[in-house]
């Protein structure tokens, strides 16, 4: 009793569905179709009609609805990474919005005339720009490093030993705080060693100072990316461990030595914007940095007093009654 | 809540979902093809929808439980379901475990009262 509507759905199912299950899937459906509308006239005393027929296919649903039940359900990033995957996708649009917004101040800098209603739709549009290849990317990474994990079955082996020792206090450190610090401390990189443009507007800036300057830039730059380094450990694992703890504190010891040096120049650093005859000078007084070197030794002191805490809660002996973090 | 409420019905559907391989398996005591599985499964009172069931069917018949041939019945192709020896064999294991659970729940429900 097959009627052209049954065909025609069978058919359609048929459509979406892979070459190696088509037919097969297809006959059977038509098969069940007919006994299906066969019961009904059974039912009914008499042959079904095509407005019945119709509404039968109306209750089986969309055709493509019908083939997907017989498809698999792969997915582009296995629910077992998704919460990385959306905090990373989270982390990466902040990051790439604030970029491109760095780059509009920096362009807006460099030529006056751009005011701000033409550079505010050219940020948008770079950084969803961006932000889409962003997107791509990270789901790509994500789709290839889920099937390898998958074969290599890494999660399954885990053990417990590898649990980070973390402690109660001092929680959680915040990403949003470690996100802001990475920021700000590869731009600082670039400024130092001048990978990013040092002007104002048109004008170039210039710095003399008194010591060795070229001779300090790659300290500077060491303590920079190792700060920067620690900040990404902080953003990837968000927890205090003894070695983030450790490591912070001796990051002061060359800051400080960096600034006693820089507080030993005559005339520590003197800021010219612009070139030429006009070029105008702004001395920081050596004072300055003696400020600077001792409200950093202050900090640095404070950080320790709170490190220690930290780092009391983190021995074997006091860890092995905390509970871990999940 | 009522009975009828999207969040009752989603859960009743879950527990259902979770107990169609058990009641596939056990249908398929005798052979069935499809249609005939779906009225006999409504008849004992389990309804069971044909987007579900076929796909159901062709996962069981890939896991090797199940295993089907085309025939010829009232004079209309029809691809009848067997239960394979690794499918009986899970369908008794399923069964001790549905013992098992519905032992567990008794105490459970049994400790609450």
């Amino acid at each position: 009793m097959t009627t052209p509507w049954l065909t025609r759905y069978a058919y359609a199912v048929k459509s979406y569905l892979p070459p190696h299950i088509r037919n097969d899937v297809a006959e059977e459906l038509l098969s069940d179709l007919e006994d299906e509308c066969e019961y009904r006239a059974e039912a009914l005393g008499r042959a079904l009609n095509d407005e019945e027929i119709k509404q039968l296919l109306q209750e089986r649903g969309h055709p493509l609805l019908v083939a997907a039940d017989f498809l698999p359900r792969p997915t582009l990033v296995k629910e077992s990474l998704f919460p990385i995957y959306v905090q990373l996708l989270r982390w990466l649009m902040v990051i790439i919005a604030i970029a491109h917004l760095g780059i509009g101040v920096i362009q807006a800098s460099q030529s006056p005339a751009l005011n701000i209603w033409q550079l505010l739709p050219h940020i948008a549009w770079n950084t969803l720009n961006g932000g889409l290849y962003g997107f791509a990317w990270l789901t790509l990474i994500f789709y290839l490093f889920g099937e390898s994990i998958s074969r290599a079955g890494l999660l399954r082996h885990w053990k417990a030993d590898s649990l980070p020792r973390v402690t109660e206090q001092g929680d959680y450190i915040s990403r949003t705080g470690s996100a802001i610090e990475i920021i700000v401390l590869l731009y600082a990189i670039a400024w130092v060693n001048s990978v990013v443009p040092r002007s104002l507007g048109h004008n170039p800036i210039g710095f003399l100072s008194g010591g060795d300057w070229p001779a300090l830039q790659p300290w500077v730059t060491a303590i920079l990316v190792a700060s920067a380094a620690l900040a990404l450990a902080k953003l990837i694992a968000p927890y205090w461990t003894r070695a983030k703890a450790y490591s912070e504190l001796a990051l002061h010891i060359p800051t400080l030595i960096l600034l006693a040096i820089i507080n030993q120049w005559d005339s520590a650093l003197t800021i010219v914007i612009g070139s030429g005859e006009g070029a105008k000078e702004f001395v920081i007084p050596t004072s300055w940095f003696t400020m600077a070197l001792v409200g950093y030794g202050f900090v640095a002191a404070v950080d320790l007093i709170k490190k220690r805490s930290i780092l009391n809660a983190l021995n074997p002996a006091a860890t092995n009654t905390t509970p871990a973090e999940p | 809540m009522t009975e009828e409420s999207p969040q009752f019905h989603k859960l009743t559907m879950e527990l259902r979902r979770g107990l169609l391989v058990m009641a596939v398996l056990e249908s398929m005591a005798k052979p069935h093809y499809g249609y005939s599985l779906r009225r006999y499964m409504a008849q004992c009172g389990l309804d069971i929808d044909e987007g579900t069931l076929y796909p159901l069917l062709r996962r069981l018949e890939d896991q090797g439980l199940l295993s089907s041939s085309w025939q010829v019945q009232e004079g209309r192709r029809r691809r009848v379901y067997h239960l394979s020896p690794l499918g009986a064999e899970a369908r008794s294991v399923m069964a001790r475990e549905w013992q098992q659970l519905n032992q567990a729940l008794t105490h459970i429900t049994e400790g609450a009262q």
